[in-house]
């Protein structure tokens, strides 16, 4: 089974314009998975959200956090709705690499990390969601914190036949990989 | 455009227990009336009804529509058996033969089976009407209901669905629209 970590709108506007939930260590555990994953024949696939404000692609709002070890070789993957394999390449690029199980992370948490992994699961990848790989921001009706593991609790329970998404901490999956 | 209703698991098994779902009444109530203004309007009513090979046994108790939904005859029913209710189930085909293009989505419950059906339809390109107090759940152990239902709401009110976005809209509002 070959396993691709998914790193999603882990971009510079996106922690420029609101205050991300504990940013810093999202990004040193995303960091931490992508060595093993590397380590294991994994691929790295960074998806970037882009539109045509500070998400313009090439702006600098558009790029990503530069403290993530992403690398020329990395697969990168442009798309503009929270589904990240709605009309973009995703899909088609996991296929050719021959890539079945996924690792998830990335922001926002209830946008576009919740929707992706939902419609991965649905395209029947085996998934796990990184619990303590994603953030959000405090919303005008709950903490970013209670959403955070809300979601986690909620993708656990999704009925999949077969297969469910798994929810699991960067140190399992580090001792699982 | 054409309107489909779509019912999600408001099913016996999914009422039973503590706690209860929120305002339970309310939602079959305002259903009920979406299901009759929706078929008065041209439009079609669909009943999504999760299944398995243990207690929701199609035929089971727990597997049966809520008694007090008002159901008729030309409404269409749909087995699924994941969360998204599009997933290896008729609901794409028995849609596209009614010329459905445009979605309105209640039903149970509003972070697992009605939040997956409304990512994966949006992707679908349909138009997407989520009744904001047409959909329940029950107080887990991170939220209560109340919070959840109110967190998907604007969720996906603001959700990201280029050229269509979805619309969270009041049952009163959607009755009042011609």
């Amino acid at each position: 089974m070959k396993t691709a970590l998914l790193v999603i709108d882990m971009q510079v506007a996106l922690f420029e314009g609101a205050k991300r939930f504990d940013a810093d260590g999202v990004v040193r555990r995303i960091n931490d998975l992508a060595h093993a994953v590397r380590a294991k024949g994994g691929a790295l696939v960074f998806i970037q959200h882009e539109d045509e404000g500070d998400f313009a692609h090439g702006a600098p709002g558009w790029r990503i956090l530069p403290a993530l070890d992403s690398r020329p070789e990395d697969v990168y993957v442009r798309k503009t709705a929270c589904d990240s394999f709605y009309r973009s390449d995703l899909d088609e690029v996991l296929r050719e690499l021959e890539i079945t199980r996924l690792f998830v992370t990335g922001c926002a948490t209830d946008f576009c990390v919740d929707t992706t992994t939902r419609s991965a699961a649905s395209k029947d990848y085996e998934v796990a969601v990184v619990a303590d790989g994603h953030t959000t921001a405090d919303r005008p009706h709950l903490a970013a914190e209670k959403i955070i593991e809300h979601h986690n609790w909620m993708w656990a329970r999704l009925i999949l036949p077969g297969r469910p998404v798994r929810v699991l901490a960067t140190g399992e999956l580090l001792r699982a990989l | 455009m054409t309107t489909g209703l779509v019912v999600i698991d408001m099913q016996v098994g999914l009422f039973e227990g503590e706690p209860p779902c929120h305002d339970a009444d309310g939602v079959v109530d305002r259903i009920n009336a979406l299901a009759a203004d929706t078929r008065a309007k041209g439009g079609s009513v669909f009943f999504v009804q999760h299944e398995n090979d243990k207690s929701y046994a199609p035929g089971a108790r727990l597997w049966q529509l809520l008694p007090t939904l008002d159901r008729q005859p030309e409404d269409v029913a749909v087995g699924k058996t994941a969360c998204d209710c599009f997933y290896r189930s008729g609901l794409e085909r028995r849609l596209r033969e009614g010329g459905i293009d445009r979605l309105l989505v209640t039903g149970c419950a509003t972070e697992l089976c009605v939040d997956t059906t409304i990512r994966v339809a949006a992707s679908k390109d349909y138009e997407i009407v989520v009744v904001a107090d047409g959909h329940t759940t029950k107080d887990r152990p991170v939220l209560r209901a109340t919070d959840i239902i109110a967190h998907h709401n604007w969720v996906w009110s603001i959700l990201l669905v280029p050229g269509h976005p979805l619309k969270v809209s009041a049952t009163s509002d959607l009755l009042a629209a011609p």
